[in-house]
C-alpha cells in the first residue's frame, strides 16, 4: 500500500499547537516530521514530538483492561474485557456515592491535556462533585489568577513574534514547549531580541541572555518590586497610559520607595546594579513583554509574585499593542469551542470542593490542589473522598511528600482506577488499569499556547490510526462510566462530543474542521480602547475599577494586601536560621528534562541514552565542601525525606542552591514499585501548611536540604 | 569544488536535542552510536560573565577524512559532492576509523558490526529534502548545502543579529 501522509498536530503535551505530518503505510505510522506550513514550529519538532513512533508502538504500552487479584500494591493482575471493567467501577462509584455522597468521588489528572480534562469535567459536574485532583495551585492556575487580578482577564501573553524585549521569568521554553513559544523565542533570538531571563540556574536560555538575574528560588517578588522603584524613581513609566488606564499608581509609587534594587540585593542574591539595569532595558525597550513560567509560582508568596509580575508591563504601557503583552483576539465565542459550555451546562458547585476556602482557586477555576484532595482521602477534611478515577496522572511522583502522604492516601481508598498508555507506579496501587489511546489514535481539538499570544485558532488534530489493542480515549471511558450510573454525558462518544462542540460554537463537525486547516484571526490591538473587553462593551478592563488594577480592591477584600510584597519562605536560610544549621543548602526542584515530559517517556530508549538518569545540579565549591566528584550519586536531604541523584557539578548554579530534578522513576526496574522511591524528589517536599493564602501554592521549589555523597556508589 | 556539509550556528543552539532525536528516528540508529550530538562547553567563567556554548556535532565530512586513511579495506569514501560515506558492505567493523576521527562521530553498529556516522542523510536529499536535524531544529541553528554559500550567509546572519 501507498505511504500517506496525514496531517495532524502533536498533541502530547498541554496546549500548543505543533503541526506534524504523519507517515502512515498499512495502517501504521512509520515516521513523523514538523508541518512546515504550522504558523508557530515552521516545520520544527521537539524530541517528545519526533519519538512520536517510539511511542505509539512501544511494548510496554497498556494493552487490556486489568483487574487486580492481589492485595493493593503487590502487582498481580487479571486481563478483563472493558465491559467487565466499567461495569465493575460503576458499581464501586455507585457503592462509594451511596455510602459518603457525591462529594466522595474524584478524579485526578494531571497536566490537562486537552481531551481528558473535557471528559472528566463533565463528568464531575453530572456526577454533582467539583473534585478534580491536580495541581492548579501550583501550575497554571495561577497565572491565570494573577491575570484576572490585574486585569480582569485570564491570559495576557507576550508577542514573542513581535517584540523587542522579551522577559524569560522561570521559564525554560526552547525545552519545554516549542508550540508554547520556544519556536516563537528561537526566531526572536535569531532576529536579536533583547532577552532578561530570571533563572536561578544557567540554563541554556540564560547563557545566551543580555541579561541573567540569578534569582534566589522565591524571591520573585522582590525582584520585580525592585524593577518597579526604578521605573518609577526614574520617570521610565509611561505617564499617559498609567493616568488614563491604570488604578492605584499613587499607592503603588509610595509602597515601592523603600524597594531600592540595594533592598532587593541580599534577598534575591542578585546585584543591584544588576537588577537596575533590567529594569531599565526592561522599560526603555518598545515595545517589551513577559513570559512567565510555573516556577515563581510554587510558594507561600506566589499571589503577590504574579500580581507584581503583572504590573510591570503596564506600568510601562506595553499592553495590547504589538510585541508587548497582548489578550488574545480570538473573538470569545470561538474560544467557547474549547468546550466549556459542554461541561457547564450542569454548573459546578465550587463552594462544595474540598479547596472551597482558597476564593482565588475557585477564580482560576479549578479549587482541588492535590495536597487538598488526597488530606480529603486520609483524613476526611473537610470531608471524605473514597473513590478516585487517576485519568493522565502519576501523583506517587508529581505530588507533596508522595511517600509518607500521597501513598497512603491512596492506599486507603475504597477504589482506585488509572487510565493511562503505560503502567506506572500510581497504576500499580489500583483496582483497575485501563489502556488508553496515545494522541495520534484520537481526534483531539488543540488550543493555541497559554504562555504566548497566538492569533490562530484552536486547530484540529485528526487521529492517523486506528487505537492499536483495546486502547481507549477518555471521553469514550467517561462516557460509558456516565451512562452505566445514569448520568447524562451529552454524547456517547469522542467523535460525537467533538462535533457537537463544533456544531455548536462553528456551524461545522470536525471534518469540516479538519479542512480548514490553519485559521488566522485578525489581531486586534489596544481592545481596552475599543471595548472588546468588557461584557458591558465598554472601553477599559474587565476588573472593578475597569482598569489595570495595580491596588487591587479585590485581594483587600479577601483580607490580604492590595499591594504586592515580597514574603520570605518559611523554610530558607533566613526564614528559619536553625533548620539552616542542619539543612545548609537552597534546595529547588523541578528543573525540565529536554526530552521528558514531567513523569512520562522514561521507557523510551532514545530518551534514556541522552537522559539516562536523575541530575542533581551542585556548584563545583558546594561539591567539594561536601567530598562530591562529577558523577557521583549524592543524597539529597530534606526534614522529610532523602532521595539519589547523580552529581553534575556547573558554575551554572549558585554555591548555595541545588537543582535537582523531579519525577525520576526507572520502569526497566521490578515491579511493583520500578524504582519510585529511589530519586522520587517528592519524598522531600511537603504536604502541610502554610501555603499561599490565596491559592494554597506549596514551596516545593525553596526548601532547604544537606547533600552528601552515597557510599559505595548508587 | 562542491563541498556538502551540515555547518552549525552555535550561537542559535539552545541544546533541545531535537537534531539528536530527530536523527535517531530517521536513521534508525542503534543505542549507544550518536551521529549528531549536541556537546556542552562550559559554563566557564570569563571576566564577571558565565560562558556557555553547545554545539551539535555530526560528521564534518572532511576535506581529507583521516577516518578513510585508517580503513584497511578503503570502506570509507569521499564522494564528488563532498559527501563521506562508509560503504557498510565492505566494512569489516574492526573500528580503526573510530580513533582516527577527530570529531569522535564514528560508532559501531552492535547488531550489524559495521561502523556507522551521519551519512548527510543521503536518501533525503537525493529526494530533494532536508537532513532529518536541519528540518526538526527549532532554531534553524544547521544549516545544509555547499559549506562556502553557506559561510557566507551565516556571517551575514551573525552581523545583522549583532547589530
Amino acid at each position: 500500500m501507498e505511504e500517506r501522509i496525514i496531517k495532524t498536530s502533536c498533541g502530547q503535551c498541554p496546549p500548543g499547537i505543533c503541526g506534524m505530518l504523519v507517515h502512515v503505510k498499512d495502517g501504521k505510522m512509520v515516521r513523523v516530521e514538523g508541518d512546515p506550513d504550522c504558523p508557530t514550529t515552521r516545520g520544527s519538532l521537539c524530541p517528545r514530538g519526533l519519538a512520536a513512533v517510539e511511542l505509539v508502538y512501544h511494548p510496554d504500552r497498556l494493552k487490556y483492561p486489568m483487574k487486580r487479584t492481589g492485595q493493593r500494591g503487590e502487582g498481580k493482575w487479571q486481563r478483563i474485557s472493558w465491559d467487565e471493567a466499567i461495569d465493575y467501577i460503576a458499581e464501586n462509584l455507585a457503592k462509594v456515592r451511596k455510602k459518603y455522597g457525591p462529594l466522595a468521588v474524584a478524579v485526578a489528572c494531571g497536566t490537562g491535556r486537552p481531551e481528558p480534562t473535557l471528559a472528566m469535567r463533565r463528568f464531575l459536574n453530572v456526577g454533582g462533585t467539583p473534585n478534580r485532583i491536580g495541581y492548579p495551585h501550583n501550575c497554571l492556575t495561577p497565572r491565570r489568577i494573577g491575570c484576572i487580578i490585574t486585569y480582569g482577564e485570564k491570559f495576557i501573553l507576550p508577542d514573542i513574534n513581535n517584540t523587542s524585549c522579551i522577559v524569560l521569568w522561570g521559564t525554560n521554553i526552547t525545552h519545554t514547549g516549542l508550540g508554547r513559544g520556544g519556536a516563537d523565542y528561537a526566531r526572536a533570538f535569531k532576529r536579536g531580541v533583547k532577552t532578561i531571563c530570571v533563572d536561578p540556574y544557567q540554563t541554556p536560555l540564560a547563557s545566551k541572555a543580555d541579561i541573567w538575574l540569578q534569582v534566589r528560588p522565591h524571591t520573585d517578588a522582590a525582584i520585580a518590586l525592585a524593577w518597579m522603584n526604578v521605573i518609577i524613581a526614574e520617570k521610565l513609566y509611561d505617564k499617559e497610559f498609567v493616568e488614563k488606564w491604570t488604578h492605584g499608581f499613587d499607592q503603588l509609587a509610595q509602597h515601592v520607595k523603600e524597594f531600592t534594587p540595594e533592598w532587593a540585593e541580599p534577598i534575591a542574591w542578585v546585584p543591584a546594579d544588576k537588577i537596575r539595569q533590567a529594569a531599565r532595558m526592561f522599560a526603555t525597550t518598545k515595545p517589551c513583554s513577559i513570559c512567565i513560567g510555573v516556577a515563581v509560582q510554587f510558594g507561600m508568596n506566589t499571589t503577590h509574585t504574579l500580581h507584581a509580575i503583572f504590573s510591570l508591563p503596564a506600568l510601562v504601557g506595553s499592553i495590547d499593542i504589538p510585541g508587548g503583552q497582548v489578550f488574545s483576539s480570538i473573538p470569545r465565542d470561538i474560544l467557547g469551542m474549547f468546550g466549556s459550555e459542554w461541561t457547564s451546562e450542569v454548573p459546578v458547585k465550587w463552594e462544595e470542593s474540598v479547596g472551597a476556602k482558597y476564593p482565588l482557586l475557585i477564580l482560576g477555576g479549578n479549587p482541588s490542589a492535590s495536597h487538598m484532595g488526597w488530606r480529603a482521602v486520609l483524613h476526611g477534611d473537610p470531608y471524605p473522598i473514597r473513590a478516585v478515577l487517576v485519568n493522565a496522572c502519576n501523583p506517587l511522583l508529581g505530588h507533596e511528600n508522595a511517600k509518607g502522604f500521597v501513598r497512603e492516601a491512596l492506599m486507603s481508598l475504597d477504589f482506585i482506577s488509572v487510565m493511562d498508555q503505560f503502567m506506572t507506579p500510581t497504576a500499580e496501587l489500583a483496582d483497575i488499569v485501563l489502556p488508553a489511546t496515545t494522541p495520534f489514535e484520537r481526534d483531539e481539538i488543540h488550543v493555541p499556547s497559554f504562555s504566548s499570544y497566538s492569533p490562530y485558532i484552536p486547530a484540529a488534530s485528526p487521529k492517523v490510526i486506528e487505537p492499536l489493542w483495546e486502547c481507549r480515549n477518555d471521553v469514550d471511558f467517561f462516557a460509558d462510566v456516565c451512562r452505566k450510573l445514569g448520568f447524562d454525558y451529552g454524547a456517547s462518544t469522542n467523535r460525537e462530543l467533538l462535533d457537537k462542540i463544533l456544531l455548536n460554537a462553528r456551524g461545522f463537525n470536525f471534518e469540516g474542521f479538519t479542512e480548514k486547516g490553519w485559521e488566522r484571526v485578525p489581531d486586534r490591538w489596544k481592545k481596552y480602547e475599543t471595548g472588546h473587553l468588557r461584557t458591558d462593551g465598554k472601553p477599559g478592563f474587565n476588573t472593578p475599577s475597569g482598569k489595570v488594577e495595580l491596588y487591587s480592591d479585590y485581594l483587600k477584600s479577601l483580607g490580604m494586601e492590595p499591594l504586592p510584597v515580597h514574603k520570605e519562605p518559611l523554610e530558607s536560610p533566613y526564614g528559619d536560621p536553625e533548620l539552616n544549621k542542619e539543612y545548609p543548602l537552597v534546595l529547588t526542584t523541578g528543573i525540565r528534562s529536554r526530552v521528558f515530559f514531567h513523569s512520562q517517556y522514561r521507557q523510551f530508549r532514545t530518551f534514556r541514552e541522552i537522559h539516562p538518569e536523575p541530575i542533581v545540579r551542585l556548584n563545583p565549591e558546594t561539591a567539594a565542601t561536601h567530598g562530591i566528584k562529577d558523577g557521583d550519586w549524592v543524597y539529597i536531604e530534606s526534614p522529610r525525606g532523602r532521595c539519589k541523584q547523580k552529581a553534575m557539578l556547573t558554575l551554572g548554579i549558585d554555591p548555595r542552591v541545588v537543582l535537582a530534578e523531579h519525577d525520576w522513576w526507572f520502569p526497566e526496574k521490578p515491579a511493583p514499585e520500578y524504582g519510585v522511591w529511589e530519586s522520587n524528589i517528592n519524598m522531600l517536599t511537603s504536604e502541610e501548611p502554610p501555603y499561599d493564602p490565596g491559592i494554597g501554592s506549596t514551596p516545593v521549589r525553596s526548601l532547604l536540604c544537606k547533600v552528601y555523597k552515597v557510599e559505595g556508589g548508587a | 569544488m562542491t563541498q556538502l556539509a551540515l555547518v552549525v550556528d552555535d550561537e542559535l543552539c539552545f541544546d533541545c536535542k531535537a537534531c539528536e532525536v530527530a536523527c535517531k528516528q530517521e536513521n534508525d540508529v542503534p543505542t549507544g552510536v550518536r551521529w549528531i550530538m549536541v556537546i556542552p562547553v562550559g559554563p566557564k567563567k570569563v571576566g564577571d560573565n558565565l560562558i556557555a556554548r553547545f554545539v551539535p556535532t555530526p560528521c564534518l565530512h572532511c576535506a581529507k577524512p583521516p577516518c578513510a586513511e585508517a580503513c584497511p579495506v578503503d570502506a570509507i569514501k569521499k564522494r564528488g559532492d563532498g559527501i563521506v560515506i562508509i560503504d557498510e558492505g565492505l566494512c569489516i567493523g574492526c573500528g580503526d576509523c573510530i580513533p582516527a576521527c577527530p570529531f569522535s562521530v564514528i560508532g559501531i553498529d552492535p547488531q550489524k558490526n559495521v561502523a556507522q556516522k551521519c551519512t548527510l542523510c543521503l536518501h533525503r536529499i537525493e529526494e530533494g529534502l532536508l537532513p532529518a536535524c536541519v528540518q526538526a531544529c527549532p532554531s534553524q541553528a544547521i544549516y545544509f548545502g555547499d559549506i562556502n554559500e553557506i559561510a557566507s550567509r551565516l556571517r551575514y546572519e551573525r552581523t545583522q543579529r549583532r547589530k
